[in-house]
């Protein structure tokens, strides 16, 4: 224990000989800690948003949708295929065990209220999708069943949406809102969610937005709810059935809540993998920087390692001593990375969901202490191996 | 004690092998006081660093205290400079970003074992007795030649070694100041009974020891 203080005494007092140059050499692994470190972030942030977001769907969900949809991993698309229609929610219904069949037809479009307008979306859905969310209404009502047979103009919007367009969401209930030249009434407005879609959507019946929304009449998707979490595969098998009867097996894609989280979380993996091996080429040339300035520390100092080895340093203890300076330089720049990445975290967690935790602090002390000693061992190497009678004669 | 036995330094140059030491045989017992003396290039230096196991001779044995130091490894050639032997060198050759303290204590910190003294109390005391313990958390930079000469001194006896080798101890230094250290060296050789080898090529430092070795070409030329 005290031959290692005396290491790390003996590295810190050479780091504040040279403030600017330890400060420098540091900054390069500084760099790649941070950066490395808020690629895990946004990486974990995003996996668990996604995650938050399925699983409050509940685990009894089947997602419906048109083409090859999410199972065939990345790169699959979600357009193309089948058009999902009144019939096929019908068809659907006909099924035993299932709880919901809930149709979502989404639209991009200007909302228009006075002189305000947002770009934003109307979704055509029923009365299932606020229970399917567990949306609850922060100011009015929700559209019922007994919306469901006509095509009613009163609709619901997000409380984000509502605050962009009347400033008090509570103003929002009972005025208009216009889209494509239709006018709409709004009855209801939804809580925040922290979903961005949903926070500043305009909800209606799906018969709703029949006409010039939706011409073809057709949906995005359907959401079906199984009642009894053990029979959802039975349930999509039933599914898969009906819907081969109208259409090809590639033109509709039936997934399990569970099936659809694993490939997103699959695709989010290579991602985060590409961004952290980017990211990891910052780390590489801080090293490479740590390598030089350890080569050059020797140079300077090889009449101080001949001093110590005459006064009975070992190879070893000069080893180690470089050893120690560069794992510290490196480790120095890893924590600053570290603390400066947490700080960025936390100050951007209210408006992104960024995620940190104890495999991201470990990778990015593991990876500063690994640097440290790759780059190091070569320079403290060519140290250790001095004779100490040319070392001590070197001027 | 030292046995040097028909050892001899050979380094290749240009022309061919050029011998700095040519079958030297030298033997120095305990509590001697010796001066070997020699001309530049005579080969004194390269003796010292070879009975100091800086170096390792081309060919012939070292012994000390009765171990052939050819066999040892690197480890143990350290461990045996670190107790055995101290340095003083003519250029002082303190760490300068050390302390006066931390350069006396620093042989101690290479020691992995405990040791049977207080070293930073002894350092002081060694510090006290060279007449310099106001100095203890000076910078070497901050001190004359003399005074750093004395650190050095200080800090070769702190592991409390047989033998203490001296290169050219006064050659940085001016006469009454060089004066002042063989005073010393002499001091440690008769008072504590360290054996004190002093590399030298003045005649009159050498003249301070109690048996001169002279050194020619890489031979020994005399002995007293």
């Amino acid at each position: 224990m005290k031959y290692f203080t005396f290491l790390i005494k003996t590295a810190l007092k050479d780091f504040s000989r040279s403030k600017i140059r330890t400060g420098l050499t540091s900054l390069g692994i500084l760099i790649g800690v941070f950066s490395v470190v808020m690629l895990i972030s946004i990486g974990l942030g995003l996996k668990n948003y996604i995650t938050k977001q399925f699983e409050d769907l509940g685990t009894n969900l089947i997602l419906v949708l048109p083409g090859s949809g999410f199972s065939q991993g990345f790169g699959a698309g979600l357009t193309g295929g089948a058009e999902f229609d009144e019939r096929d929610l019908n068809s659907l219904k006909k099924i035993r065990d299932l709880e919901y069949v809930v149709p979502v037809f989404m639209k991009a479009s200007d909302i228009v209220a006075g002189k305000e307008e947002e770009f934003s979306y109307v979704m055509g859905t029923t009365d299932d999708f606020f229970g399917l969310y567990n949306l609850e209404a922060e100011a009015g009502e929700f559209f019922t069943k007994g919306d469901m047979q006509g095509r009613s103009k009163e609709v619901v919007v997000g409380r984000s949406l509502a605050e962009k367009l009347f400033g008090d969401f509570e103003n929002a209930i009972g005025r208009d809102v216009r889209i494509q030249n239709q006018k709409y009434e709004i009855i209801g407005v939804s809580e925040n969610v922290g979903d961005e879609q949903l926070d500043n959507a305009v909800l209606m019946p799906y018969r709703s937005t029949y006409g010039n929304l939706n011409p073809d009449k057709t949906f995005f998707a359907i959401y079906v709810g199984v009642a009894d979490e053990n029979k959802v595969t039975d349930a999509k098998e039933l599914i898969e059935k009906t819907l081969l009867k109208r259409y090809e097996e590639d033109d509709f894609d039936v997934s399990e809540q569970a099936e659809l989280l694993d490939t997103i979380n699959q695709i989010i993996g290579v991602i985060n993998i590409v961004l952290i091996a980017i990211g990891s080429i910052s780390l590489v040339v801080g090293g490479i920087g740590i390598m030089n300035i350890m080569y050059a520390n020797v140079t300077e100092r090889t009449k101080e390692i001949g001093i110590r080895r005459a006064i009975g340093a070992t190879k070893q203890d000069v080893l180690f001593q470089f050893l120690t300076e560069s794992v510290l330089l490196s480790l120095l720049g890893g924590i600053v990375g570290l603390v400066l990445a947490t700080i960025v975290v936390l100050l951007v967690q209210p408006y992104f969901p960024l995620g940190l935790n104890a495999v991201a602090v470990g990778i990015a002390i593991g990876i500063s202490s690994a640097i440290g000693i790759f780059f190091g061992v070569f320079p403290a190497r060519r140290a250790a191996n001095l004779t100490p009678i040319e070392a001590i004669r070197y001027e | 004690m030292i046995q040097i036995e028909a050892v001899s330094k050979v380094y290749k140059i240009a022309e061919g092998d050029f011998y700095a030491l040519r079958d030297v045989n030298l033997t120095i017992k305990p509590r001697e006081y010796v001066g070997i003396l020699g001309t530049s290039g005579s080969g004194k230096s390269t003796l010292m660093h070879i009975i100091g196991l800086l170096d390792r001779p081309t060919t012939g044995r070292v012994i000390i205290s009765g171990k052939d130091t050819a066999k040892l490894k690197d480890a143990e050639i350290s461990s045996l400079r670190r107790g055995y032997i101290g340095f003083v060198f003519q250029q002082f050759n303190l760490i300068q970003r050390l302390t006066v303290l931390e350069n006396v204590l620093l042989p101690t910190q290479y020691v992995k074992e405990k040791l049977d003294f207080k070293p930073d109390e002894y350092a002081r005391e060694l510090l006290e007795k060279f007449g310099i313990p106001e100095k203890a958390d000076t910078y070497p930079n901050k001190l004359s030649g003399g005074q750093q000469q004395r650190v050095a001194i200080a800090r070769a006896l702190v592991m409390k070694p047989d033998i203490v080798l001296a290169d050219e101890p006064t050659g940085n230094l001016d006469s009454k100041t060089g004066e002042d250290i063989l005073k010393l060296l002499g001091i440690l050789n008769k008072e504590i009974g360290v054996t004190v080898v002093v590399v030298t090529h003045d005649k009159h430092v050498a003249d301070k020891t109690r048996r001169q070795v002279f050194v020619r070409d890489g031979t020994i030329v005399k002995k007293y």
